[in-house]
């Protein structure tokens, strides 16, 4: 730092001499802003500060986009951010990526579903079983003696009463 | 958000739990988005990649191995994902460039991520420190830019920022230093700090 003041106060200097002082000058501003200066580093930048306007008024402009960096207004993603991200997943993964949760949150109701299968099947049974009780006809295979015994041909013939 | 917390949200994310991507969104959300909003400086830009970020960890969720923050993890997507906005961006500006150099608007300076850079007089009539550090911000290089957003408006560490980025700390310190520089250079062109604008 000492060179680098030293040096600036050697005038006229040529382009490149300037480029390389404003050069130290920043690695300068950035070190100190950074806390990276030993202590007797510190001290002869701070003694600089105080006896040279220009150096300070160069600091404070350095010091001035650095607050004003970390001042920036912090950005807000929008409202609706998580729901966009959620129908994105669901409209390219066709709902895979959510699989267990949509699993879990509509699955199908199986209690139900058994309960209704028992009442069916109780009840196709009970259906097929009536018949036997109630709707079964028997045929009545008595022979009507009163018939003429001509082999039938006169008109014997076997009835069947319901 | 604490280690056992990101455990936990990891476990549950990994399982395809809805209720914890919410929470991993609402957590998440504002960070990421103002990351990668200074990285590109346009909103509807960042909203997409923002978007793109979250999809990306849901995906990839399995890849993390718990080696580092899953912060830092999350920011290292976002950030990948900014630099290759900014990457098809620049082609797609470039590609519109030859297009329209032949028309009268063909000297217009064209900025990568939309829209044309005001002329420096213009800007210095901006009258306003905010804007041009974000237009400056916005003029670096994308791999000095994102530094600058990750160490200077983040505020992280030079370790995060260097598992983020996967360079080495001193690399890291090395282009922080130029990219201060070249912001401070062209804000300095353009704003007068003894008359405040």
């Amino acid at each position: 730092m000492t060179q680098a003041s030293q040096n600036q106060d050697q005038q006229p200097t040529s382009p490149g001499l300037l480029d390389a002082l404003h050069e130290e000058q920043d690695l300068l501003f950035n070190a100190y802003f950074e806390g990276d200066l030993t202590a007797q580093e510190r001290e002869e930048f701070e003694a600089k500060l105080d006896e040279d306007d220009g150096f300070r008024r160069d600091y404070d402009e350095f010091v001035g986009i650095m607050s004003g960096l970390r001042t920036l207004p912090f950005e807000f993603a929008p409202d609706d951010f998580v729901d966009k991200v959620e129908s994105r997943i669901r409209r390219r993964s066709k709902g895979r990526f959510f699989a267990e949760n949509y699993l879990y949150t509509s699955r199908v109701p199986y209690e139900v579903i058994a309960l209704v299968m028992m009442v069916v099947m109780a009840a196709a049974w009970m259906m097929m079983e009536a018949p036997r009780d109630s709707g079964l006809r028997t045929a009545d295979l008595t022979i009507d003696k009163s018939a003429p015994r001509d082999g039938g041909q006169s008109g014997e013939k076997a009835t069947t009463k319901p | 958000m604490s280690s056992r917390r990101d455990r936990k949200l990891v476990r549950a994310l990994r399982a395809r739990d809805e209720d914890a991507f919410r929470e991993l969104v609402n957590l998440y959300q504002h960070k990421v988005f103002n990351i990668v909003f200074r990285i590109l400086n346009d909103r509807q830009e960042a909203e997409d990649v923002a978007q793109e970020v979250f999809i990306t960890v849901f995906k990839h969720i399995d890849q993390f191995r718990g080696d580092a923050k899953f912060s830092t993890w999350l920011y290292r997507i976002a950030t990948n994902h900014a630099r290759n906005r900014i990457k098809y961006l620049s082609r797609r500006a470039r590609k519109q460039h030859q297009d329209i150099s032949d028309t009268p608007e063909g000297d217009m300076e064209v900025n990568p991520l939309g829209g044309a850079v005001s002329r420096p007089d213009k800007q210095a009539q901006a009258n306003q420190l905010e804007e041009i550090i974000q237009e400056g911000l916005s003029q670096l290089q994308s791999e000095h830019r994102e530094i600058v957003v990750l160490r200077d408006i983040e505020n992280l560490s030079y370790q995060e920022i260097s598992e983020i980025t996967g360079l080495a700390e001193g690399t890291v310190k090395s282009r922080l230093f130029r990219a201060r520089v070249a912001l401070k250079e062209f804000v300095q062109a353009r704003y007068d700090f003894q008359e405040g604008s």
